[in-house]
């Protein structure tokens, strides 16, 4: 048991913040609900994202959005491809102190609850090292010194899927270390036409901060406390395993398609989001149903497309779903 | 490790005891599939089995495969008893009905009702509560099997109505079975007395020689490929039971080997023996009427035994008892054999006027048979005979000569003597003589046909007594009327190609190519 203990009421609230605070972030996000709940998860999970999308879709505008509704602190970095490590990170630089030159560090923006590593995949691939530690540990090491991240920590990084040259695609490292990639569909008809109303007029949303730093962080101790079945486990991390295409769980899609497949983290990402998942549903256990939802945003940027995938131009997606309804049959 | 015992909640408890309602329907719903695939299949089983049967000899093929059917009903049930459905997958089967994986949670936090498990617990009795068992767990009917399997059922009683030879053929075979099985369950028992032949006072040698008998019995019983061959083989066990028993003294032997010879009372047969040779010895009764007595006697009854010797006992009183004395000791005998015997001694009697008779001639005879059979026999005995023959059934129809009957078997070999071939339909094989001179050899033969048996033994040592007979009052059933010439051929090749086998002794041989060569047979 974690130090919250789980009472009807503290969910109820907890829950009721979350609605709360996706329909606060539909006020300035039209569409793309499926999205910002999938961004709440990985909140609750405490991970990072990787949002995918082409230009124009309102990526950089969710993120703060998010960040407001939350009330957190913000940054924004801009990957380019001259952007250097301590741009990221921050630096020591030598400063008088008292009559005497000391090194003091100099936090860089990455010291925010909410980093937004806008199109990371234009930064060198050195330069997007310099977002392992902070996005795994929480933490910064500049020289001998190691500085903690304010909690809750988040990256929310975005690329481009078609705009390739010149780019670094991120490192399999990389990408492990992101909860959720999530691809984020353009909008339709109306949705397009309600951006409209909102961002070519002078009528603008007023975004009122609905949850707090501490509150989230009781959230993901109460999400880290929710049981899961046996059974539900099991399939979960069959999932996982069913990835790998050495192993006996891959379907023949898997064997012919993918090349490696997801890590531990994975199974990581699949529990503690569908625990996240239950609980804004207002469930006190996992299901089957939960573990599907969340698995395909946790997998597909964690496996390695082969040959035979990206010349026939199939879709890693349709593997994975292939695979999870093949083993959802055997229960 | 053993596993640590939890004390249950009473959520705990409201949810056991949700899920064991659960699980019975589950039980339910897995035995209306199973059943409706184990009929399937057992019909189809049936079906197959009895469409068989049109074409192999299968016997009760219907009956079984009703079993298999009532199989088909039965197992389901059984295997569903057997592995009855449990808690956990009856949680599993409503969560898959709508409770979102609820119950298989709750039942992994058996006996904690705090945090989290008290509120999945409270939450799932609330849906439990709302839970429609019937409506979201509704009974699936195969109705497609049913169909399937009512057709095929309708298929089995179409093939358990359709006629066939193999059919006929499979109630025979399993008639054999069952008579070749009583046989070998006889054999053994006696066997079985036998081998405790000291606790039940049999000497070592006696016994031995039973038991050859038994063994040899159990040998052509196994080799019998047809009923007739059964019923041959327990009549020659019979026979030779009754020779060797006729004049044991020993009880035990006679007790082992009783129920072997069900008609027979070997006890009373020994005894008879016994008083007809003290009879003999008091010089009262001649040897071929006392051999005919004895030959008589192993159809009789105890009664009648008995009658029979008080009668002889009364001819003894003056002096010698004659032929017409021991006729009509016989003829008091209410018993078919000693009528015929009475009969024979009678002819036997008029015919020894008639003794050193050299009959050679080949004329047609002119003495009708009174069986119903016909035979078309000639003649062509030498013999020399004043002694009583027993031919049971050689009846002569347009033929002359004598037949010499093979019924009861009591034709004395040696002689060449009256070839009448007069085919009976009577007992196959003959008993040895045991009373007259010199040891004769009894002969048994499988496979013959019936009626055209002619497994006679003769006394090895020649010097025979020939009786001659007309025929009256031969005991054979219906014979079949049919030219010597047209069916000798067939006759004798077949006789040649049966004492081939290494089974028939070969003094046996000898005298099958002996007689089949006198009538011309190659």
């Amino acid at each position: 048991m974690g130090i919250i203990m789980a009472d009807k009421e503290s969910i109820n609230n907890m829950v009721s913040n979350m609605k709360a605070c996706e329909q606060e972030i539909a006020k300035a996000i039209i569409g793309q609900e499926e999205v910002v709940h999938e961004i709440m998860l990985a909140i609750l999970a405490d991970g990072n994202v990787l949002l995918e999308g082409v230009p124009g879709l309102g990526k950089t505008q969710l993120v703060k959005t998010i960040s407001k509704v939350l009330d957190l602190s913000f940054s924004r970095i801009q990957f380019t491809p001259d952007l250097m490590p301590a741009d990221v990170t921050g630096t020591n630089l030598i400063i008088k102190e008292n009559g005497n030159n000391v090194f003091k560090f100099e936090q860089g923006p990455v010291f925010a609850n909410i980093v937004l590593a806008d199109e990371i995949n234009r930064a060198t691939p050195k330069t997007q090292a310099a977002m392992l530690e902070a996005m795994q540990e929480k933490t910064v090491t500049s020289g001998k010194n190691t500085y903690p991240l304010p909690m809750p920590y988040m990256v929310l990084a975005t690329q481009n899927p078609i705009e390739n040259e010149g780019t670094y695609p991120l490192p399999e490292a990389q990408l492990d270390r992101f909860v959720f990639k999530i691809n984020m569909e353009f909008p339709n008809l109306n949705e397009l036409k309600k951006i409209m109303d909102i961002t070519v007029t002078n009528t603008k949303p007023v975004l009122n901060p609905v949850l707090d730093g501490s509150g989230i962080l009781e959230m993901r101790e109460l999400v880290r406390d929710m049981p899961v079945a046996d059974a539900v486990q099991e399939y979960a991390l069959k999932i996982v395993l069913g990835t790998h295409p050495e192993l006996k769980y891959a379907t023949e899609g898997i064997k012919k398609y993918l090349t490696a497949g997801a890590s531990p983290r994975a199974a990581q990402a699949i529990f503690l989001t569908a625990k996240a998942r239950a609980l804004l549903d207002g469930r006190y256990n996992v299901s089957f149903d939960d573990i599907d939802a969340v698995a395909l945003p946790a997998l597909r940027h964690r496996v390695i497309a082969g040959f035979e995938a990206v010349s026939e131009g199939i879709d890693i997606d349709d593997i994975l779903r292939e695979m999870i309804k093949g083993l959802k049959q055997g229960l | 490790m053993a596993k640590e015992k939890v004390k249950l909640t009473d959520s705990d408890i409201k949810i056991a005891s949700f899920l064991k309602s659960i699980a019975r329907r589950k039980m339910l719903q897995r035995w209306i599939l199973y059943t409706a695939w184990c009929v399937l299949v057992a019909v189809i089983l049936a079906v197959i089995l009895n469409i068989i049967a049109i074409f192999i000899p299968v016997y009760n093929a219907p009956l079984y495969g009703l079993f298999i059917i009532i199989a088909g009903f039965i197992a389901p049930g059984v295997y569903i008893l057997i592995r009855r459905t449990s808690l956990y997958e009856a949680a599993r089967y409503a969560d898959s009905a709508g409770l979102k994986e609820r119950l298989v949670t709750s039942i992994g936090l058996k006996g904690s009702d705090s945090g989290f498990s008290g509120l999945l617990k409270e939450d799932t009795i609330n849906e439990i509560a709302r839970f429609d068992i019937k409506r979201r767990l509704p009974f699936k009917y195969p109705y497609k099997r049913y169909i399937i399997s009512c057709l095929f059922t309708c298929l089995f009683i179409i093939c358990i109505f359709i006629p066939s030879q193999a059919k006929k053929e499979a109630e025979l075979l399993h008639k054999l079975a069952l008579q070749a099985e009583e046989v070998k369950e006889k054999v053994e028992e006696a066997e079985k007395l036998l081998d405790k032949a000291e606790e039940n006072g049999i000497k070592e040698k006696e016994a031995a020689k039973v038991k050859k008998i038994l063994e040899d019995a159990k040998k052509e019983v196994k080799e019998a490929e047809n009923i007739s061959d059964i019923n041959k083989a327990k009549e020659r066990l019979e026979s030779k039971l009754k020779q060797e028993l006729a004049q044991a003294e020993n009880k035990g032997l006679i007790k082992a080997a009783q129920p072997l010879v069900p008609g027979t009372d070997l006890e009373g047969l020994a005894d008879f023996n016994k008083n007809l040779a003290e009879l003999a010895e008091k010089g009262g009764l001649k040897g071929e009427l006392a051999d005919e007595m004895k030959s008589v006697a192993e159809s009789l009854t105890a009664e009648q035994m008995k009658e029979l010797l008080e009668q002889l006992k009364t001819a003894l009183e003056d002096g010698e008892i004659t032929a017409e004395e021991a006729a009509s000791a016989l003829s008091g005998i209410e018993n078919s054999d000693a009528q015929i015997a009475s009969a024979t001694i009678s002819a036997g009697n008029q015919s020894s006027g008639n003794a050193q008779n050299t009959s050679s001639s080949k004329e047609p005879g002119s003495t009708p048979g009174a069986g119903n059979n016909s035979g078309n026999g000639q003649d062509s005995g030498s013999g020399n005979g004043s002694g009583n023959g027993n031919g049971n059934g050689s009846g002569n129809g347009s033929g002359n000569g004598n037949g010499s009957g093979n019924g009861s078997g009591n034709g004395n070999g040696g002689g060449s003597g009256s070839g009448g071939s007069g085919w009976n339909m009577g007992n196959s094989e003959g008993l040895e003589r045991t009373g007259q001179e010199g040891k004769s050899e009894v002969v048994s033969l499988t496979g013959k046909q019936e009626g055209n048996d002619t497994n006679l033994s003769g006394k090895k040592n020649g010097d025979a007594t020939i009786t001659e007979k007309s025929g009256q009052k031969g005991g054979a059933s219906e014979g079949i009327k049919a030219d010597l010439d047209s069916v000798i051929g067939d006759y004798s090749s077949e006789a040649y190609a049966k004492v081939k086998s290494n089974k028939v002794p070969s003094a046996m041989k000898d005298i099958v190519k002996e007689y089949f060569s006198g009538f011309g047979g190659n």
